[in-house]
């Protein structure tokens, strides 16, 4: 889907760059915003779901790796499930 | 059901995370205000209103004139879903004259295309509710906004059920003309920016055209 291809660069390069856990989390949410307005709201409410799990159980974010903080990446999240 | 009971606590969470890192009140109220979609849902409309009226009352306070827009279309689309057609246009009206002020041309659409809904449900409003969802589409035709289809199926549905021989604002200077009787509506300036007089009109005559077609399947 060419709409999303923006967002699949950034986790992409996250990664490479190395950025922490939190930063590739907020990467997935902005995909995640994209594919909502697309209408997609079924597999977005489910993709959402299971990365405010997985966000439960990270380490408190390392300031020398993370681009984002914790509080902007968790509400991000939440705003799009809802 | 149980997904709208979700989205509530998705925004509980929200709100409480705004409140733990002192946000300031009209970010607190922002996140509030998006619980009247679900509450209207669940049936839940006295708690609904409290709500949006509670959320008029900061945004009005801030002049925040783009969520006060947003929150008076929401009010008159809870009055319009109560069967409360008086409140709905009113409110409505209202609604429009702050989306101006905000000048967001997609939130102006919403209000015309939703002022046109209430109309068309109010006894002889057809032709006033036709010129509001011609607005809406012009406006959603110039900025390429995806729910254009939405207003020509309106407009459709509204030439279905014009009397004969009513006046059609066929012409972009009618429909300016038309608008221009409604508190705040200030059309004309808002389609000189969005192209040129030959262009808007170009996008009406299309409207028009394709609104016809869809017309016959309402008859």
């Amino acid at each position: 889907m060419r709409a999303l291809a923006p967002a699949d660069d950034l986790i992409r390069y996250a990664q490479q760059a190395g950025h922490g856990p939190w930063t590739q989390l907020a990467n997935q949410g902005q995909r995640l915003k994209t594919l909502s307005a697309l209408g997609e709201h079924t597999p977005v409410l489910a993709e959402a779901r299971r990365l405010l799990h997985a966000l439960e159980h990270l380490p408190a974010p390392d300031t020398s790796s993370e681009t984002i903080d914790a509080w902007n990446v968790r509400e991000n999240l939440l705003d799009t499930a809802g | 059901m149980r997904e709208w009971e979700e989205a509530l606590g998705f925004i509980a969470r929200i709100v409480e995370s705004r409140h733990d890192r002192g946000a300031p009140e009209l970010e607190i109220i922002g996140a509030r205000f998006n619980a009247h979609g679900p509450l209207i849902e669940l049936g839940r409309l006295d708690e609904a209103e409290r709500l949006l009226q509670e959320c008029r009352e900061i945004f009005e306070a801030h002049r925040s004139w783009v969520d006060l827009a947003r929150t008076l279309s929401a009010l008159a689309h809870l009055y319009h879903a109560c069967g409360d057609a008086a409140n709905a246009i009113v409110t409505g009206q209202d609604a429009l004259r702050h989306a101006y002020l905000a000048a967001i041309p997609q939130d102006i659409a919403i209000s015309h295309h939703g002022l046109g809904v209430y109309l068309c449900a109010s006894d002889n409003g057809v032709s006033t509710a036709l010129a509001h969802h011609l607005a809406a589409a012009l406006i959603r035709d110039l900025v390429s906004d995806g729910r254009l289809r939405n207003s020509l199926r309106s407009v459709g549905i509204d030439f279905a059920s014009l009397p004969s021989g009513c006046p059609l604002p066929d012409t972009t200077d009618a429909l300016y003309a038309q608008m221009s009787e409604v508190r705040g509506a200030r059309l004309d300036e808002l389609v000189s920016y969005l192209g040129t007089p030959e262009k808007a009109q170009a996008a009406l005559n299309r409207i028009l055209t394709e609104a016809y077609e869809l017309a016959r399947c309402f008859q």
